[in-house]
């Protein structure tokens, strides 16, 4: 650096250490320290960031509680679904029943392809179910 | 800075706040106001600054080195209120669609003295204004600013230098304006 690059340097230097020479305004230290006097006493208000937070973090873990229950219920209603373990018997073939009738549920069930059809994809989609199911539980219990 | 006065923030002694701020609220005004380029952000930042300091006192009594531990806050807070603002700017334009964006710092420039100095410093880029504000308003050196802001010693020196630098053409450009 030339001895005219530093007096220049330094001019800009003292020049800006200048400007800072101002003492705090009025007021400001009475204000601070009344500040500082009522967090000490616990008189400050709440911080809204982590109040905000805390609020949001559990809502958020309502959700996943919630997400989770229902990704580990939803795949046992469809198998219990599918398999006919859950349905109630309609009525009409109670009916049947108690009349000596012999109803052909699965041959009926069998014949509806749109029920069949609806079966068929929830069953395919088992393995992702199962899979984000594992991973919300995963996830609350913390083993990530 | 002795021990005592971080262990008395640690117990929460009023006078210990009162004390501190008696040392360092120039020092903290001043680089606040470099670092936000308003006087009346750089009150609210320190305010703000010593009641997160009485928050977390408990945490005081361990810090080995209360002053860059205070500076550290310090910076931390104007982050986060540029953060914040570059959001409310956003936001206002989002409403007032079609207006240009002016930054924070260049709009307030005028409010220091010096206006040709504050103006030239407020068109620094923030990495190089935060070292100068805690060089010259803070009267750190080098590796306390270093240890501040997380960066080399070299890091500061260069950002230092070509802060001087863009000043002094700034300066230059705006008296040949004239």
């Amino acid at each position: 650096m030339s001895d005219l690059d530093k007096e220049s340097l330094d001019a800009i230097e003292r020049r800006l250490a200048a400007r800072t020479a101002h003492a705090p305004p009025t007021g400001h230290r009475d204000r601070v320290l009344a500040a500082v006097r009522d967090t000490l006493a616990g008189r400050g208000a709440p911080r809204a960031t982590p109040a905000g937070l805390e609020a949001g973090g559990t809502a958020a873990l309502v959700v996943l509680a919630l997400s989770a229950l229902l990704a580990v219920a939803a795949p046992w209603l469809v198998v219990t679904q599918a398999a006919g373990l859950t349905s109630p018997e309609p009525r009409i073939v109670a009916q049947a029943r108690a009349a000596g009738i012999d109803f052909p549920v699965e041959r009926v069930a069998m014949s509806c392809p749109a029920r069949e059809a609806s079966s068929r994809a929830a069953m395919s989609d088992l393995p992702g179910r199962r899979h984000e199911a594992w991973w919300l539980r995963t996830f609350l219990t913390g083993d990530l | 800075m002795a021990a005592t006065l971080a262990e008395s923030l640690a117990a929460g002694d009023p006078e210990a706040f009162a004390a501190l701020y008696d040392r360092l609220a120039f020092r903290l005004l001043g680089a606040a106001r470099t670092m936000t380029g308003s006087a009346a952000e750089a009150e609210d930042v320190v305010q703000d600054l010593f009641v997160e300091l009485a928050r977390g006192r408990a945490r005081l009594a361990a810090v080995g080195d209360l002053e860059a531990y205070v500076f550290t806050m310090l910076r931390n807070a104007v982050c986060r209120r540029g953060r914040r603002a570059a959001l409310d700017r956003r936001a206002m334009h989002a409403i007032a669609a079609g207006r240009p964006e002016t930054g924070a710092v260049a709009t307030a420039a005028a409010e220091l003295p010096d206006d040709a100095l504050a103006a030239a410093v407020a068109t620094l880029p923030e990495a190089q204004r935060e070292v100068v504000a805690l060089k010259i308003d803070a009267g750190l050196t080098f590796a306390e600013i270093a240890a501040v802001t997380g960066t080399s010693l070299n890091t500061v020196a260069s950002r230092y230098r070509y802060a001087l630098d863009k000043l002094r053409t700034a300066l230059a450009d705006r008296e040949d304006d004239r």
